[in-house]
């Protein structure tokens, strides 16, 4: 089953120069599920090279309890 | 040298001066090791994402400072004993972090400024 849609953009290429930064939970909360799973990438449209940033800083998130790792 | 950033959480019992006297033993700790501290604040007293130590609250310190590098494994490890610190993170910075406007400032401040940067 072919994802129509529209082409998804990456949110931190184009959008705007904002910093992925693992104390910006405001931000980091859009790409996490409501059981605090990780959002693959080709599902938010976000580039490989955010998305590793990304990754970290939901992490990093997770270990200093700004983020819920489970619900 | 380099820059390092350490967010740490205190008990949320630690209010006031029982709270800067702990800052100011982890900032003691650092200038001891030959670190200097860059930017030392309260972040703010947040609700935890999930219970550390049985506790569901923390206040979260901010903490920029430049140092060698085996200075850091040992804050890192005098923290780990510390029992009023409940967790923290310490990572290496790329360049200088900005000066923070006003060193220790209130709780309240600290939250609004978060709240603007999203």
């Amino acid at each position: 089953m072919a994802i129509m849609g529209r082409r998804r953009v990456c949110k931190f290429c184009e959008d705007r120069a904002i910093q992925i930064d693992y104390k910006n939970v405001r931000q980091i909360r859009k790409f996490v599920t409501e059981q605090g799973k990780i959002i693959p990438g080709r599902v938010t449209g976000t580039c490989a090279k955010h998305q590793r940033t990304l990754t970290t800083a939901i992490k990093r998130a997770r270990n200093i309890a700004l983020l819920s790792p489970s619900g | 040298m380099r820059y390092y950033e350490t967010l740490y959480i205190i008990h949320p019992d630690y209010e006031d001066e029982r709270l800067s006297k702990v800052q100011n033993e982890v900032d003691a700790r650092v200038k001891r090791e030959g670190g200097s501290i860059i930017n030392s604040y309260v972040w703010g007293k947040r609700h935890l994402a999930y219970p550390v130590n049985k506790r569901h609250y923390g206040t979260y310190m901010m903490l920029h400072y430049e140092a060698k590098e085996p200075m850091v494994f040992k804050l890192n490890s005098w923290m780990e004993l510390k029992s009023e610190l409940l967790a923290y993170i310490t990572l290496k910075l790329d360049e200088k972090p900005a000066l923070h406007e006003t060193n220790g400032e209130s709780v309240e401040s600290a939250k609004s400024v978060r709240d603007k940067d999203s």
